[in-house]
């Protein structure tokens, strides 16, 4: 038992400074989806590739999301490759109730950020997957009202 | 506002959570990322170097108050998280600042 899961919720209890953005990078275990560190979020993005596994752990993060009251739930595809893929994502989503929030394409500029040991923003900043995570911050900031809670 | 990025192993989670953290700082806010992978790996994707990532201090054991609150043993920092910010936090592009939960070199932390 790592307390790596419980030491989330003091930093987001404990960061009353409403202006700052807090980013969370989960572990990939369901574990961390526990009242203890959930309880302060605001929205929370959950990451599907297009494939059935990964689609149906994403529903079911959806719905721990939900259950634990996080007020936004939403799914962002990733590795999008073609129309197909995003049909699938979609089609999915509909038939689940859920929210998909934003499409980020298959990008091969990723593997070589990786190979230069360089961010992908620093790498390629008009890359189209750079690009598309910027669509989703435009809207996650424009839809969520930045002040509301401490 | 606090943002939690979750999924499936591999799906993209740090790729997302770097390059958001970094736009939301670029769009004009202070922001604070947090590694909670206890093989932390966010740092690179926010664009610290390796050097720079594999020197990163873990939060020590101290900084952490148990309770048990209902039967659930709730962990809560013991000191104010601007402090914890301010001693830990690591600074990267574009106003992010970067708390590790984990330790870079693997050794548990708890
Ligand atoms: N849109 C994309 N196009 C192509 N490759 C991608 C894309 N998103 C992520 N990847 C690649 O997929 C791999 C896993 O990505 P990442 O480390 O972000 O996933 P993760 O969910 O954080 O993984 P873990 O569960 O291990 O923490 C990396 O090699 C990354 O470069
Ligand atoms: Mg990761």
């Amino acid at each position: 038992m790592c307390s790596s899961h419980a030491t989330v919720r003091g930093l987001l209890h404990e960061a009353p400074d409403a202006e700052r953005v807090v980013v969370v990078d989960n572990e990939a275990s369901p574990e961390h989806l526990s009242r203890a560190t959930t309880e302060a979020v605001d929205v929370m993005l959950v990451i599907a590739e297009p494939y059935f596994k990964s689609l149906e752990t994403a529903r079911r993060y959806c719905v721990m999301g939900k259950q634990l009251g996080i007020p936004r739930v939403t799914v962002v595809a990733n590795k999008v490759r073609d129309e197909n893929d995003a049909a699938a994502i979609e089609g999915f989503c509909e038939s689940n109730g859920l929210d998909l929030f934003a499409q980020v394409p298959f990008d091969p500029m990723l593997a070589e950020a990786e190979r230069a040991g360089a961010a992908p923003i620093d790498h390629a900043p008009s890359a189209p997957s750079v690009r598309a995570i910027a669509d989703l911050v435009d809207k996650v900031l424009a839809t969520e009202p930045l002040l509301a809670t401490g | 506002m606090k943002v939690a990025i979750s999924g499936k192993g591999g799906s993209g989670k740090t790729t997302v959570s770097g390059t958001f953290a970094r736009l939301v700082g670029r769009a004009g806010h202070p922001v604070l990322a947090i590694d909670a992978d206890p093989n932390p790996n966010l740092a690179l994707t926010l664009g610290l170097t390796r050097e720079t990532f594999e020197s990163i201090v873990p939060l020590p054991h101290g900084l952490m108050d148990h309770k048990r609150v209902n039967g659930e043993v709730v962990v809560s920092l013991s000191r104010p998280v601007e402090e914890v910010d301010a001693k830990f936090g690591i600074d990267c592009p574009d106003r992010v600042r970067l708390l590790l939960l984990g330790s870079p070199t693997g050794a548990g932390t708890g």
